[in-house]
This record gives C-alpha cells, sequence and structure tokens, in this order.
C-alpha cells in the first residue's frame, strides 16, 4: 500500500531522524547491552530498543538527553531479559532430575573474569546493592555524565551525582576489602593474567 | 592515592567491553533496522531462522494487544467468578470491551495508565488470579523504577499468556485478605492448585501452591514505581519452544509444519503470546513434549 505524498513526506522525516539516532547510538547501546547480557541476548535487546526509539520517533527528548533516554529504554530492557533469565534459572533449579538443556551462555562479566584483576573488580562490585553497581556501570563503563545518569534513572542531576558518590565511596570500601589497592596492578592474592 | 581514581581505574579493568572495542559497528545497516522496526507482522515464511531480529519483534505490537485484551477477557471473567470487583477500572475496562474499537481503546488506556491505575490492575489480577501460576513482587524503591505501563504489558506478556499457552488448568482458593486496593506492605497469601500434566510431570500432582503478593514500598512518582517478579511455572513454554527447536534442529519436526511464529523459540522467552492457530498446535504437541520428560515424583 502506497502513502501520498504528504505521509510520504512526513515519513521520510521520521526515517531520517530514525538512521540519524541510529548511526548515532548504536554502537554505545550494544556495549551497554553487550556488557549486561549473554551475548544471544544483545542483539534481541538492541533490536528491542529501537523498536521503542522507532514509536517515539516523533516525541523524542531534546537533543541533550536523547543518548541517557536511549540507555533508560535499553535499561528497562536488559531488565526484562534479566528478570526472564532469573525465572528460567528457577524452573530448571525446580525440576529435579531434569539436566538442564537451556544451554545457558556465559554472560560478558563471566567471559571477562579471565582478564586478571577483573575477577576481584566484578567481585567488589557484585558486593554492593544493585542501584550501586548500575551507577558505577553507567558512570564508568558507559562513561555517561551525571546529568545523563539522571535522565537514565528519572532522578535529579544533584541526586544523580550524590549515588556516584556514595557508590564510589562503597566500592572503594569493597575494593580495600578484596584485597585491590593500586593504580595499575592487582595485590598478591589476584590471579596474574596474561592479556 | 585518590579514591575516585581506584575506583574508575578498577571498573575500567573490569569493563567487558571496552570503550574501543572494534565490534562497535553496526552489524545492520540504518535501513535494515529501520525496515524491521517498521515492519507490520510478516507470514512465518517471509522471516528466516537466522535473521538477526527474532521474528516476535514483527508480530510484538499486535500480539501484545491482542494479549492485553484476552488477559482483560480473562481477568475479568475470573473476578466475576471469583470475587466481586466492581472497581473503576473494572468498570472501564468493560466500557473498552465494549467499544467500537475495543483494542484500540484498551491500548489508549494502557498508554494514559498512572500508578493508580496500574494498582487497580494488579488488584484486580489479586482477586482474580486464574493464570498468573507466580508470586508476584512489587517492589519500590528507586533503584527498580521502571515505567508502570511497560511492567503491566510484560506482566500480561509473561504471565497471563503462559498460562494460557500451557493449557494448565488452575482452582483457586480463598485468598487469606481482600487484596483490592493493594496497599504498600500488604500481605496476600491465596492457595492454587494445578492439574495439568505438566504439573503432574513436575512431581506436584495436585499440590496446592501458595502464592503470595507482597507490595512493598518505595513508590517514587506516578508511572514508574512498580518492578513484578514473578513464579516459576509461566517459563515452561519456553522448555516447551526449546524442544520444538531442537526436534526441528533434529529433523523430527518439520518447520514449515509449526504454524507459530517463525522464530517460536524467541516468542517463548519473550513472554509473546502465540496465534490462535499456534496455540492449538501448542495444545496438541503438548503431550509429546511432555512424554519426553523424566516424571520426578
Amino acid at each position: 500500500m502506497r502513502h501520498g505524498p504528504k505521509r510520504r513526506s512526513r515519513s521520510t522525516e521520521a526515517e531520517q531522524r530514525f538512521r540519524r539516532l541510529y548511526l548515532d547510538h548504536e554502537r554505545d547501546l550494544r556495549a551497554y547491552c553487550r556488557r549486561r547480557l549473554p551475548t544471544a541476548d544483545v542483539d534481541d535487546a538492541l533490536a528491542e530498543v529501537f523498536v521503542v526509539a522507532w514509536r517515539k520517533i516523533d516525541s523524542l527528548p531534546i537533543p541533550a538527553e536523547v543518548r541517557p533516554w536511549l540507555f533508560g529504554v535499553a535499561r528497562n530492557v536488559v531488565r526484562n531479559l534479566e528478570r526472564q533469565a532469573r525465572r528460567q534459572r528457577r524452573l530448571w533449579g525446580k525440576a529435579m532430575g531434569m539436566t538442564d538443556r537451556s544451554r545457558h551462555e556465559a554472560g560478558p562479566e563471566v567471559a571477562v573474569v579471565l582478564r586478571g584483576d577483573a575477577e576481584m573488580v566484578l567481585a567488589a562490585l557484585a558486593t554492593l546493592k544493585r542501584a550501586d553497581q548500575e551507577v558505577l556501570r553507567l558512570s564508568k563503563w558507559e562513561e555517561l555524565t551525571p546529568a545523563e545518569i539522571a535522565v537514565v534513572l528519572r532522578i535529579s542531576p544533584e541526586a544523580a551525582g550524590m549515588r556516584i558518590k556514595r557508590a564510589s565511596a562503597r566500592m572503594a570500601k569493597a575494593l580495600h576489602w578484596a584485597g585491590y589497592r593500586h593504580l595499575g596492578r592487582s595485590s598478591s592474592s589476584s590471579k596474574k593474567g596474561n592479556g | 592515592m585518590n579514591r575516585d581514581d581506584l575506583v574508575s581505574d578498577a571498573m575500567k579493568r573490569a569493563n567487558p567491553v571496552p570503550p574501543a572495542d572494534p565490534e562497535g559497528k553496526p552489524r545492520k545497516s540504518p535501513d535494515e533496522m529501520l525496515a524491521y522496526v517498521e515492519a507490520p507482522a510478516k507470514r512465518p515464511s517471509q522471516v528466516g531462522t537466522t535473521d538477526l531480529i527474532p521474528a516476535r519483534r514483527r508480530r510484538g505490537p499486535v500480539i501484545a494487544v491482542g494479549a492485553s485484551v484476552l488477559t482483560i477477557v480473562l481477568g475479568l471473567g475470573s473476578v466475576l467468578l471469583f470475587r466481586s470487583s466492581p472497581g473503576t477500572l473494572t468498570t472501564r475496562i468493560e466500557d473498552a470491551l465494549l467499544s467500537p474499537d475495543p483494542i484500540e481503546t484498551v491500548q489508549s488506556m494502557f498508554d494514559a495508565w498512572n500508578r493508580g491505575d496500574v494498582e487497580a490492575y494488579l488488584a484486580l489480577q489479586s482477586e482474580a488470579f486464574v493464570g498468573s501460576a507466580a508470586r508476584i513482587i512489587l517492589e519500590g524503591g528507586e533503584e527498580n523504577q521502571q515505567p508502570a505501563v511497560e511492567e503491566a504489558e510484560a506482566l500480561i506478556r509473561d504471565d497471563f499468556l503462559y498460562w494460557f499457552l500451557i493449557g494448565t488448568e488452575w482452582e483457586l482458593s480463598e485468598c487469606s485478605t481482600a487484596p483490592a486496593p493493594l496497599d504498600r506492605g500488604d500481605l496476600v497469601n491465596c492457595q492454587l492448585t494445578a492439574n495439568s500434566a505438566f504439573e503432574r510431570a513436575y512431581g506436584v500432582p495436585n499440590d496446592p501452591i501458595p502464592v503470595r503478593y507482597t507490595v512493598k514500598e518505595g513508590f517514587i512518582s506516578a508511572g514508574s514505581v512498580y518492578r513484578i517478579s514473578r513464579g516459576v511455572y509461566p517459563t515452561a513454554a519456553a522448555a516447551f519452544f526449546s524442544w520444538v527447536r531442537e526436534s526441528i534442529d533434529r529433523g523430527s519436526m518439520e518447520m514449515s509444519s509449526v504454524p507459530c511464529p517463525t522464530n517460536a523459540v524467541y516468542v517463548a522467552r519473550q513472554g509473546r503470546a502465540p496465534s490462535g492457530e499456534c496455540s492449538q498446535w501448542i495444545a496438541d504437541h503438548l503431550p509429546k513434549w511432555i512424554a519426553t520428560l523424566e516424571p520426578t515424583g
């Protein structure tokens, strides 16, 4: 079915916006998903994010907030997938006597464990509250500013700044207890990965 | 050493995908992604199983709306069966279903939902509990914010439709307290008895399943307050679809004979509802799958 010229023009404009949005942010969003999901789920999650973006293409936030808004969408998508994965694990746990045929794939955080210090850092990170973990990831991995994190988490920039500060303090403490002390090197108890 | 530097250094070392990762380039071109997000439902034959983007998404909106209406019908019927709950939401749902375009009306209801609506909706579901063999936990708190509409839709997709898909029959006994309206801190216990072959396969024939609803504190703002966790039973659909996929891989089942969306496995994983024809096919094949399970009772 063909659209009339007017519809076509509006549509083209929206399509152009979408293409630009995709080119500008696909890479960051893919990295966001890869940092949090098993590889097999990354494409699904990414597609889900852009479906939402397309649905909202006519009412996107102001340009400065588009990027963190997309991260906010990605965050929700990732959480949905994580929740479903947890449920599936519980199912198999309950199904006594059955082998796990779901072929769980190691997530990105498992894969990175082989990289020396990472194991210790991730273990320390895991001791924090989920909210602290996420704010640290957004700040250090996604490299979002406090103002952008505020958009993602739907809180004020001041609150975001405070959370980052507190989460960093807790993380520093957790790293201390884990034996991670120096920049550029790990403690003697850590594994010495070769790359 | 500065504390922030230490944390930054540590986090960078543990970053699974460093910023300079060369894999960052798009795997799909903008036009391919555009075609995907724009595409209306496609016939299964048009969708390759190795597509980067699963077929479930193409059918998603249609299915989600259909699922919503179906769920509301189920919920409404259950309310009438088990309890009377003539709240405003019930009235609005009734009105929506009687409107000239019920799907669009219900969809616009979802779009306009706020915290109160979701709370009422969940209360309605709690009373009318039929399909969601699950524990529903509403977790508030800033760290768990998520748009209420998305959560409600997720609830519908994941619980009710899974239940419907599996075809389990349930008997609900009285809940310990009337959960309408749900308030923070409310704890509601119900007994649910499953009678399905699936339940028997899992060694719990006719055992009542305690179903507990907990409403936790921490509402932050209208429309973005809830987090809902659910139990294990609905995901049986995923196990079933895994079996379907394995059967296709082994060659004991023809892909073309499966009237479900092509990537049925994805559909199940994401909680999408299959078509009516697909549901019937699933109902026909469930016994074959169950026969492959080892009884555990």
